[in-house]
């Protein structure tokens, strides 16, 4: 029942972080100087992008031994899926990670940085974006078994 | 610009830096595997170690913050090359979005 819900809460913060990540894009786009809250969405989103990588590394051990076979079996298509979201999230959360120290260590008159960072968090929404897509369409075809 | 400023700009200029090349460098690793190992199927995924994941994942980021120091003393050295190498960053991490959707599409 457990890693149902850690599946479940992965799935969500991934949702989240997707969503979230759009908006230090758009904040960041001019170059502008970060008021506080603009730097609390910018930590807020990578902070999401790290949580939802984070859980499923977490699961990733118990989804090798449980799912991964059964969803192969059940669609290649969909096992070869998991793989290439497995490779896409990597990038979201480094250019995250590093759009975030960017965007929040830029000095005020840096505007071209600030616009780098835009750039890359950008990035890291498209592909989490793809990442969402492809981690739902996967677990629609195999998710953890029923107890478990 | 004062010094500190010109390390800020730096640092930050060496997180984008670190961003961009982490994942072009795990993709690599992939390709690498892939031309090592021939086209992918199903029961190779399946019987792969489960430590090759952290493994790529760890050499990515080291080889990444090792680029980035890199980046970071040379910008540190040139701080008027700040402006042109940010809009370098852009178009380059604009063109990741289709390269890294490629190449994991394609080297699953």
């Amino acid at each position: 029942m457990w890693l149902r819900i850690f599946e479940s809460v992965h799935g969500h913060l991934g949702v989240l972080a997707a969503a979230s990540l759009f908006h230090p894009a758009v904040l960041l786009r001019k170059g502008q100087q970060l008021s506080r809250g603009s730097k609390l969405a910018v930590i807020l989103a990578t902070l999401f992008a790290v949580a939802a990588f984070g859980g499923g590394i977490f699961i990733y051990e118990d989804y090798r031994q449980l799912v991964k076979r059964n969803l192969f079996r059940a669609s290649t298509q969909a096992g070869f899926f998991f793989e290439t979201k497995e490779h896409l999230a990597y990038g979201v959360v480094a250019l995250a990670l590093g759009a975030a120290v960017c965007a929040l260590l830029a000095p005020k008159e840096a505007r071209h940085l600030r616009k780098a960072s835009a750039a890359a968090y950008f990035t890291a929404a498209v592909l989490a974006t793809g990442v969402c897509l492809l981690g739902t369409y996967v677990a629609a075809i195999q998710g953890f078994p029923e107890g478990k | 610009m004062k010094t500190s400023d010109v390390k800020r700009s730096a640092v930050a200029a060496a997180a984008i830096v670190f961003g961009l090349v982490a994942p072009v460098t795990y993709h690599s690793i992939r390709i690498y595997e892939r031309l090592r190992n021939g086209p992918a199927d199903a029961a190779m995924i399946i019987s792969e170690a489960r430590t090759t994941f952290y493994w790529r994942f760890g050499i990515s980021t080291w080889w990444a913050g090792l680029i980035a120091v890199v980046a970071y003393r040379m910008l540190l050295n040139r701080p008027e090359r700040l402006v042109s190498r940010s809009t370098a960053m852009i178009y380059c991490s604009i063109a990741l979005v289709p390269l890294l959707s490629w190449l994991a599409y394609r080297f699953p």
